[in-house]
């Protein structure tokens, strides 16, 4: 878990930062309306009680009037009756005056306080009443209030005022009071009222931050739990022994559960670690190792160079209790702080079975071609057509590596080289396919693949070049081994007495030849019949002998792509459905020997070839037409010559009939096509006499 | 055991090809290639490494003593006593594989090159059953590269 | 910074020293060549290199030999091996006897010129 820095935990915290500076400054806000409150109620306080002593003081004005009244009516004269009416008076004036205009009087401590003017519409009348009676009343009192003696008049006239005047005063003080304290009192209800809601609000502005902050805890705190209870899974879990080493080797507190079984000892926290690698690896790996660590904690050298030298990479290792060697990988990673080496995180993997597996892929890669197919196939094969087929292998790969060996000193161009060695193999794929050897069948078509992949490049690269080499080493050594096999099922059939008779070189032509036709034919989707005459071969020597029989390959192979049609066709054409191949070996009388591949298949009709040529899209217009018939047919003796759509293993790389010329060149004599469009092609080879001393009447297997 | 691929000889191609060009900034070619079982194109110093771990065989450049000359020439060695002539074998021999061990990786294990002046055209041991023969050409010299390696593992 | 190459190759010495006059780093300069540990040695008590680079397999005195003998006698001194030698364990035993860097040979002109580069850095 990544642990956050301080800008990332400002803003993880900000919602309730926010909402604490709100919860604050709300808090203020209260407080300030609560001092403000207060205070206006502490002012309406006095103008209530300063309202409730005018009301008071109107009556003692009065009282203390009428009290110097009835003195004066019994003479007496009391100064001190006097005193007060002025002071009474004079409180009422400046009280009353200070409800209308503010300003500050004498408070009921006898102490100056502040009085606000009256704002209220009702007090301010209240006010303004009382003051239109009161003014004359001041007048009238003031010559009473002044004189030292009795002085009936200004007292008559001021008393009958008062007598007249009181009780309205008094009233309208009374409703003064009234008043204020009405006014008071719903001021000081919408303040509640005020306070109420906001307390509310301040309480739920505090419930949310606590709320938020404990659920934002409680997330934190569930993180770190579920990190925690995530790390111990992973260590759990993990298959990789993971742990930390400390300068001193030691085994930290933290490690993957796998560990001991991965190190096939019991892991505990600052267990050592050397003694336990010891019992693990080789003396000289335990050394290098220990040097390894320290070169680690030094962190002098270069984590790079540190890590390509690391000596228990895929390390051989056995416990005591390991009943066979296994492998570890061990990977060492700094834990630096300010440029020291704290700890060593180190990883181990038991790559044991990584390290088998690639050693049996590549054993198993190396026999890739030994497959089970083949080994069933080379166990029906007859040995000796193997051996010869085998032999016929070695000579045309060898063959090929002469063509390399010397590819620069002929003047020969690339194409020439690729075809000459494409005419070589194509011959050993006939083999194969023939003896039924899939393995070594596909091996030359991968082969014949890239030669003509070489054969349309001008120059080729190093890699180009190398190519052909590699090809036929990896060919060469699939021979071997196949070699190497038939070693081993002949001498069990030696030991077991079972050799196998040797059959006679028809017979084998023959069989291959009919198990050719029914590959092909199968492949192809045809119905085709192969029938045979070819006693002469077991009179001829076997090289000759082989030579037809490549020869037979080629034909029979175009016969059925090319010339037999399928069976539908054949029924419109109102032909047998199953189509006809024969080959024969004739000798005429004068002893010229014809061997002969006929199909009763479509001919070969050069104006089809033409349109084939065409719809290929490999000829133009131009050349197609200025070719003669002959030399349309003689086409398809040139190497690389098809008109096949598609190619695969049967037909399309255009080789087959440049191989039978060169075969007949090798052999000596003359290929003769006869052909009727939709009725056969047959062609006739006549073998020349000057060959003919190659003919064996008594014919051995030659082939070792 | 198996056989290496193009991809991996080509890597020893590619080394030569480079360590020319480097030091001639004329980069070395390949002229022909193929497989030989007995008679190998040895020239009058060949320079040898043996490969061992998970490969197994040795790997030769051998060049003729003109070739060799020129390329000290061009590297303004003007000793150009036999002495020198194997070293630079010797060199050639260690750049192709050293070079070829970064491809191949720890588990191809090289030795300090073996120098040889002038050798029979059979090689003591042979690990594989045909060796590989790529015929290099710098300016007009041929050398020869004999791969002759198979991975064991 | 005061360079000696020590290599008991003719053809190393003088490649190594025509790629530092190539690279002209204006650090680094050659003070000498040697060909044998023994002659290293000698050479490193008179000249006082800072820098040395290190062939491994030498006649005599081999080169981890060497390391240790001149990291004795300075220890500030960065010596870079250079070989073919390709085991982890010779390796891994220079750098504990001292050298501070490893080159592969065959190497380039760069990778020598980076590897003596990288070591001065540190």
């Amino acid at each position: 878990m990544a642990r956050t820095g301080t800008p990332s935990a400002l803003n993880k915290y900000s919602g309730i930062i926010f909402a604490v500076t709100l919860f604050l400054v709300f808090n203020l806000a209260v407080l300030a309306l609560n001092f403000y409150t207060s205070s206006t109620l502490n002012n309406d306080a006095v103008s209530i009680n300063l309202a409730g002593r005018q009301r008071m003081l109107s009556q003692r004005t009065t009282k203390v009037l009428l009290s110097i009244q009835v003195d004066a009516a019994q003479g007496q004269y009391n100064d001190k009756n006097t005193a007060e009416l002025k002071k009474v008076a004079s409180l009422f004036d400046t009280t009353l005056n200070g409800f209308k205009t503010g300003g500050t009087v004498v408070g009921g401590d006898e102490k100056p306080v502040g009085l606000e003017k009256v704002n209220d519409a009702i007090a301010v009348q209240s006010v303004d009443e009382a003051l239109r009676i009161w003014q004359p009343y001041k007048k009238l009192l003031e010559p009473v209030i002044n004189s030292k003696v009795i002085d009936e008049t200004s007292l008559d006239a001021a008393t009958f005022y008062a007598r007249e005047n009181n009780l309205k005063l008094l009233k309208l003080m009374n409703d003064l009071t009234s008043q204020l304290e009405k006014n008071t009192k719903a001021k000081a209800g919408n303040l509640q009222l005020i306070q109420t809601i906001a307390l509310v609000l301040s309480l739920l502005l505090f419930a949310n931050i606590v709320f938020n902050a404990l659920r934002k805890l409680r997330a934190a705190d569930g993180e770190i739990e579920k990190a925690q209870r995530e790390t111990t899974e992973i260590l759990n879990t993990v298959k990789e022994g993971l742990f930390l080493l400390d300068p001193q080797l030691a085994v930290g507190s933290q490690f993957s559960s796998s560990i001991s079984k991965i190190l096939q000892h019991d892991i505990s926290a600052n267990i050592p670690f050397m003694p336990i690698l010891e019992g693990l690896v080789s003396p000289e790996i335990y050394s290098s190792a220990k040097d390894y660590l320290d070169l680690l904690f030094g962190n002098k050298v270069k984590e790079n160079l540190m890590r390509s030298l690391n000596p228990l990479t895929q390390v051989k290792v056995q416990a005591k209790s390991d009943v066979a060697p296994r492998y570890l990988s061990f990977q060492f990673n700094r834990v630096v702080e300010e440029k020291r080496v704290l700890h060593l995180l180190v990883t181990v993997q038991d790559v044991t079975e990584q390290v088998t597996q690639a050693e049996e892929l590549m054993a198993l890669k190396g026999q890739s071609s030994i497959n089970l197919g083949l080994l069933s196939k080379l166990l029906q094969a007859d040995v000796f057509q193997l051996r010869q087929f085998l032999n016929n292998v070695h000579t045309g790969l060898e063959a090929v590596n002469v063509i390399l060996a010397n590819a620069d000193k002929r003047s020969a161009n690339h194409e020439d080289l690729a075809n000459q060695c494409f005419r070589i193999i194509h011959a050993i794929k006939g083999e194969a396919s023939v003896i039924g050897l899939d393995a070594i069948e596909t091996h030359a078509h991968q082969f014949e693949e890239h030669l003509v992949l070489l054969r349309k490049k001008s120059s080729w690269d190093a890699q180009e070049i190398l190519s052909l080499p590699v090809m036929l080493s990896a060919m060469l050594e699939q021979i071997s081994r196949i070699e190497t096999i038939v070693n081993l099922i002949q001498s069990h059939h030696e030991s077991a007495n079972t050799v196998q008779q040797q059959p006679s070189v028809s017979t084998r032509v023959g069989n291959n030849l009919l198990r050719l036709t029914e590959q092909v034919s199968k492949n192809q989707n045809k119905n085709v019949q192969l029938k045979l005459n070819l006693a002469l071969l077991d009179e001829m020597d076997t090289k000759t002998a082989n030579q037809l029989q490549q020869i037979g390959i080629q034909l029979v192979r175009n016969g059925i792509c090319h010339g037999i049609e399928p069976t539908a066709m054949r029924l419109t054409k109102g032909k047998s459905a199953q189509g006809e191949i024969s080959i024969s070996a004739q000798a005429s009388p004068e002893g010229v020997i014809d061997f002969i591949v006929r199909d009763d298949g479509q001919g070969i009709v050069p104006s089809r070839i033409r349109a084939a040529m065409l719809t290929s899209g490999r000829y133009s217009n131009e050349t197609v037409d200025q070719l003669s018939d002959k030399d349309i047919v003689n086409k398809l003796f040139e190497p690389g010559f098809s008109t096949a759509n598609n190619t695969d293993k049967d037909a399309g790389r255009g080789v087959g009939m440049d191989l039978v010329q060169s075969l007949v060149n090798e052999i000596g004599g003359e290929l003769k096509i006869d052909t009727k469009p939709d009725v056969f092609t047959q062609f006739t080879f006549r073998i020349a006499k000057h060959a003919s001393p190659s003919i064996n009447l008594n014919a051995t297997e030659a082939f070792a | 055991m198996s056989d290496l691929s193009e991809k991996d000889i080509e890597i020893f191609i590619e080394a030569i090809g480079g360590y020319f060009k480097q030091i001639t900034q004329e980069a070395a070619s390949i002229g022909v290639a193929y497989l030989a079982k007995n008679a190998f194109p040895l020239n009058d110093f060949t320079g040898m490494i043996r490969v061992s771990a998970d490969y197994d065989g040795a790997l030769y450049f051998s060049a003729p003593s003109a070739m060799l000359r020129h390329l000290l020439t061009v590297m303004k060695e003007t000793n150009q006593s036999e002495e020198n002539l194997l070293d630079a074998v010797g060199e050639i021999a260690n750049t192709i594989s050293g070079n070829a061990r970064k491809y191949f990786g720890e588990n191809m294990v090289i030795s300090i090159p073996e120098k040889i002046a002038g050798l029979a055209s059979m090689l003591n041991e042979q690990s594989r059953r045909h060796a590989y023969v790529i015929i290099i050409k710098w300016k007009h010299y041929s050398a020869s590269l004999i791969v002759d390696i198979s991975r064991l593992r | 910074m005061k360079l000696m190459i020590v290599d008991d190759s003719n053809i190393i010495r003088n490649r190594i020293s025509r790629i530092m006059a190539d690279a002209k780093l204006p650090e680094i300069e050659i003070i000498g060549t040697a060909s044998s540990g023994t002659e290293a040695h000698a050479l490193f008590q008179t000249a006082h290199p800072d820098i040395v680079t290190m062939d491994l397999t030498m006649p005599e005195m081999d080169g981890v030999e060497c390391t240790t003998l001149l990291t004795n006698l300075d220890p500030d001194v960065k010596i870079l091996i250079i070989s073919a030698l390709s085991d982890k364990a010779t390796a891994i035993q220079a750098l504990k006897n001292g050298a501070a860097g490893f080159l592969y040979k065959p190497f380039t002109d760069d990778e020598l010129v980076n590897a003596l580069l990288e070591l001065i850095e540190e």
